[in-house]
C-alpha cells in the first residue's frame, strides 16, 4: 500500500485528499500544515507520495519540494494547485515536483495522477 | 465642467463609429482586397481610441489600439484579411458594444487584455509564417530544404525523426502546463525541431486538445509514445516517421488543428445564428400584438353566426398560441447560467468557514424568460449565503446535534404550469419563531402584544421585514440581515412570490415562484377617471362591489369588511391624481372594487368601470417616465388606444 504525506495549510483540503485517498486503498501516513513540516515529515515518514499545496505559510511548497528532492532526488511530489497558478505550477515541476492536479479536486483525476507512480 | 457630462455624446458618438466598423468588416468579409474599406475602419478605430482616451475609458482605448494595429497591417498588406481575422474583428466589435453599455449604465468596463493578446497574435503569426501566398513559395521551400538537411543529418548520427501528436484530456484544467510537461520530457529525449502551434501559444494554452511536434531523437517510437502517455491527463500520443517529400504547398495539407478549428466552427454555425436582441425583441412585440388582435378579432366574430368564418378563426386561433409559444422560446434560456455560480460560492465559503457544505444542484436546464434570470441571480445569492451563515450550524454543533457533518443545501428549479418555482433548501438549523419574536421586540417592529397573536408562519415572514438578522454574530459573509426584503421586493419586481418553510432544527426551504415570462401577461382592463388601466390578474384576488354604507372609517382610512378582514380601500383617483376622489359617504352608490395582493399585503382598489380581462403586451415606457409611482408599463389596446400597466405592489 502506498504511504501518503499529505501538506497543505488548509484542514478542509487535508481531509478531503485524505478521504479521497483513503477510500481508494491509500494510507495517509502523515499532515503537514506548511512546508517546514513537510520536510520534517518526509524525512520522519519517508511516505512514497507526497501532496503538496503551493501556497503554505511559514515555507511554500515550491521551497519545500526544493528541499525534499535535494536530500532525496528519488521523491515523488504531486503539486496541489488552484486554478491560475499556471506559473507556479511549472516552477513547482521545475523543482522537481512529477505531476500536479488541479482545485478544486475531482477524485479519479488525482487517482489517476496517483497510480502513475506505483 | 467634468468629462462625465460629455459622456452621452461620447456614447452616441462612439456608437456611430463601432456601426460603421461593423458593417466595413461585414463588407470586408465579401471583399477582401479593398483598401478604402481598410482606410475607413483605420479611421474609426483610430477616433474612437482618441475619444475613449480623453474620457478616461481605458480598456475601450487598448481594445480600439489593437484593431488600429491590425488595420494597420491589413493595409499594409502584412495580413490578409481572411476568416480569422474577420471573426477576431467580430469578437472585439462585440466586446466593445459591451463595453460601451457599460460605460453607458456608469459600470466599471471589464478587463479585455484577452482578445487583445489574440489580436496581437494575429499580427505575429500572420505576418511571420503566413507569407506563402507570393514570396512566401521560396521560403517555404528554403524551409524544408532546410530541413531536409537537417534529417539527413540525423540518420547519419543514427537519430530519427518522428512526427509526435498528443491530445490532451478534453476537461484537463491546465492545459498548458500539461504542454509543458510533455515538452519537458520530450526535451529530455531528443530536441524538438519545429511544433504546431508554435512554442508560445503552447505555453500559453491556446490549443484545441492536441497539438503537434517534430522530434529529433535516438530513441524509438514507442519509447516515445510510453514516456509521454506517462504524463496525467494525456490521451492519446502517436509518433510516426516525419517525411517532408509529401506536402506541396498548393495541397498543403490542413495542419490538425486548423480541421479542428473549422469543425468546431461548422459545428455551430450550422445550429446557431446570431440575431440582434433588439430585432428578437421587435419580433415579440409584433407577435405579442397580433394576439391582442386575436383576441379581439375572436370577440367580434362571436356575434356572427357564420360557420366558415368560425372554423378558420379558429384555426387562426390555435396558429397565433403555437406562434406565441415558439416566440416566447426564443426569449427562454436555462436556468443554468445562474446556477453555474454557486458550486464556487458553496466551495468558497466552505474553506473560509469551519462547515462543510454540499451543494445539490437540480433542474438547472429549466427555461425561464432571458430578462428574469438577468435579475434572479442576486437574490438568489442571498439566499445561499444565508443559508451557510445563518442556517447551517458549525461542524462541531453538527456532531452534537447528530447530524452528519456535511450539511447539504439544495438548489433547485422546475416548471409548474405557467410558473417557475425555485426553491433554495437547507437542512441547517430552521427558523425559530421564538428568536424572531425576541429580535422583532428588541428591533421595535412589532408590539410584543401583537407578537402573542400571531401564528407562528406569520411571525417567521417578519424575516421579510426591513433590517432583520438573527445570526448572533454578523458575518463578512450574509452581513447584518441587510437584503431579505429586498430579496422580496425583487421577487415581487418580477411578478413572483416568496414563501418559506421551515422545521426549528431541520433546516429550511425558501420557494420562488415566478412567471415563466413578463412579456405577455393577462390583465384586467378598467377605467378610472376616463382612462384605461391594466391591473395584471396575478394581483388580483376578487371584484367585489361595495355599496356606501358598507364603508367604514378607520383612522382617518376608509376600509370594508371583506371576509372577515379589514380590507383598505385605495383610491386610484386621487393616488394617480385623475381627478377627484370618489365620494364614498354618499348614499345607494356602488362602487367597483378590485381586491389586490401583493405578497402578503392587501388592498381593495377603487375603479370606475371594468372592461374585462386580454392578454397584453407589456412594453417600456422609455427612459423619461422611467419609476413614475404606480406604473409599470404601458400597452396598446387591440382599438389603439394607449392603455397604463398598474405597479400593484407600489400602490398597496
Amino acid at each position: 500500500m502506498s504511504k501518503v504525506l499529505i501538506a497543505d495549510d488548509t484542514a478542509f483540503m487535508r481531509m478531503t485528499l485524505k478521504n479521497i485517498l483513503e477510500k481508494n486503498g491509500y494510507e495517509v501516513v502523515g499532515e503537514a500544515e506548511d512546508g517546514v513540516q513537510a520536510i520534517e515529515k518526509y524525512k520522519e515518514l519517508n511516505p512514497s507520495l507526497v501532496t503538496m499545496d503551493i501556497t503554505m505559510p511559514n515555507l511554500d511548497g515550491i521551497a519545500a519540494i526544493k528541499e525534499i528532492v535535494k536530500n532525496d532526488p528519488e521523491a515523488k511530489i504531486v503539486v496541489c494547485s488552484a486554478m491560475g497558478q499556471k506559473a507556479l505550477v511549472i516552477e513547482a515541476l521545475n523543482a522537481g515536483a512529477k505531476d500536479f492536479i488541479v482545485k478544486p479536486f475531482q477524485p479519479d483525476r488525482i487517482i489517476d495522477s496517483l497510480k502513475k507512480f506505483q | 465642467m467634468s468629462l462625465a457630462e460629455y459622456k452621452d455624446i461620447f456614447v452616441s458618438e462612439a456608437k456611430e463609429y463601432l456601426k460603421t466598423l461593423n458593417n466595413c468588416v461585414l463588407d470586408l468579409e465579401k471583399d477582401p482586397e479593398n483598401v478604402n474599406l481598410v482606410e475607413e475602419m483605420f479611421r474609426a478605430a483610430h477616433s474612437l481610441k482618441g475619444m475613449a482616451g480623453t474620457m478616461g475609458f481605458d480598456q475601450i482605448a487598448s481594445l480600439t489600439h489593437q484593431m488600429e494595429s491590425v488595420f494597420d497591417e491589413v493595409r499594409n498588406q502584412k495580413i490578409k484579411a481572411e476568416k480569422r481575422v474577420i471573426n477576431l474583428l467580430f469578437e472585439s466589435l462585440d466586446l466593445l458594444e459591451k463595453l460601451l453599455s457599460q460605460v453607458e449604465e456608469g459600470e466599471e468596463e471589464e478587463d479585455v487584455s484577452d482578445l487583445a493578446i489574440k489580436l496581437g497574435r494575429i499580427m505575429e503569426t500572420e505576418s511571420g509564417e503566413e507569407k506563402e501566398g507570393e514570396e512566401g513559395t521560396a521560403e517555404k521551400e528554403e524551409e524544408r530544404e532546410k530541413e531536409k538537411e537537417e534529417i539527413k543529418r540525423a540518420k547519419e548520427k543514427g537519430e530519427e525523426v518522428y512526427l509526435v501528436t498528443v491530445k490532451v484530456d478534453e476537461e484537463c484544467l491546465l492545459k498548458s502546463v500539461r504542454a509543458y510537461m510533455v515538452v519537458k520530457e520530450v526535451r529530455a529525449l531528443g530536441s524538438i525541431l519545429k511544433s504546431i502551434p508554435g512554442e508560445e501559444d503552447l505555453e500559453a494554452g491556446t490549443f484545441a486538445d492536441s497539438f503537434q511536434m517534430v522530434v529529433q531523437t535516438s530513441f524509438q517510437a514507442d519509447d516515445i509514445k510510453s514516456k509521454l502517455e506517462g504524463i496525467s491527463e494525456i490521451e492519446k500520443v502517436t509518433v510516426e516517421a516525419y517525411e517532408t517529400e509529401t506536402p506541396e504547398p498548393s495541397k498543403k495539407k490542413p495542419s490538425l488543428l486548423e480541421e479542428q478549428q473549422k469543425e468546431l466552427l461548422k459545428k455551430t454555425s450550422e445550429k446557431i445564428i446570431r440575431v440582434e436582441t433588439d430585432k428578437l425583441d421587435a419580433l415579440i412585440g409584433l407577435v405579442g400584438e397580433l394576439v391582442v388582435n386575436r383576441t379581439r378579432v375572436l370577440e367580434l366574430s362571436k356575434n356572427i353566426k357564420d360557420s366558415e368564418l368560425k372554423n378558420s378563426l379558429e384555426q387562426l386561433d390555435l396558429i397565433t398560441t403555437n406562434l406565441q409559444n415558439a416566440v416566447m422560446k426564443l426569449r427562454m434560456v436555462p436556468i443554468k447560467q445562474v446556477f453555474d455560480r454557486f458550486p464556487r460560492l458553496v466551495r468558497d465559503f466552505s474553506q473560509s468557514k469551519s462547515k462543510k457544505v454540499n451543494l445539490v444542484i437540480e433542474g438547472e436546464e429549466t427555461e425561464l424568460d432571458r430578462s428574469i434570470v438577468n435579475v434572479i441571480g442576486e437574490p438568489l445569492v442571498h439566499l445561499v449565503r444565508n443559508a451557510m451563515d445563518h442556517g447551517i450550524e458549525r461542524s462541531s454543533d453538527r456532531k452534537h446535534l447528530n447530524k452528519k457533518d456535511l450539511a447539504t443545501i439544495k438548489l433547485s428549479a422546475r416548471h409548474e404550469g405557467s410558473h417557475v418555482i425555485i426553491e433554495v433548501e437547507d437542512d441547517g438549523c430552521g427558523i425559530d419563531p421564538r428568536k424572531i419574536k425576541t429580535k422583532a421586540t428588541e428591533k421595535g417592529l412589532k408590539a410584543p402584544q401583537d407578537l402573542e397573536k400571531m401564528s407562528d408562519d406569520e411571525i417567521i415572514k417578519l424575516i421579510f421585514h426591513n433590517g432583520f438578522s438573527t445570526s448572533e454574530e454578523v458575518t463578512d459573509v450574509s452581513g447584518r440581515g441587510v437584503g431579505m426584503d429586498a430579496v422580496k421586493s425583487t421577487i415581487e419586481a418580477l411578478h413572483g412570490e416568496i414563501n418559506v418553510d421551515t422545521r426549528v432544527g431541520k433546516g429550511s426551504r425558501f420557494i420562488i415562484k415566478l412567471p415563466l415570462t413578463l412579456a405577455i401577461i393577462k390583465a384586467m382592463l378598467v377605467k378610472i377617471g376616463g382612462d384605461t388601466f391594466a391591473i395584471p390578474v396575478e394581483s388580483i384576488r376578487e371584484n367585489v362591489y361595495v355599496s356606501s354604507k358598507d364603508i367604514n372609517t378607520v383612522q382617518h382610512q376608509k376600509v370594508i369588511s371583506f371576509r372577515e378582514e379589514i380590507l383598505r380601500l385605495v383610491s386610484l383617483r386621487s393616488n394617480l391624481r385623475l381627478g377627484e376622489a370618489e365620494k364614498l359617504s354618499e348614499n345607494g352608490v356602488v362602487h367597483s372594487v378590485i381586491v389586490v395582493e401583493a405578497g402578503d399585503r392587501k388592498a381593495g382598489f377603487l375603479v370606475d368601470e371594468l372592461i374585462g380581462q386580454q392578454e397584453i403586451v407589456i412594453k417600456s415606457l422609455g427612459k423619461i417616465l422611467e419609476g413614475l409611482k404606480g406604473i409599470a408599463g404601458a400597452t396598446v389596446l387591440a382599438n389603439g388606444e394607449v392603455a397604463l400597466i398598474l405597479d400593484v405592489s407600489s400602490l398597496v
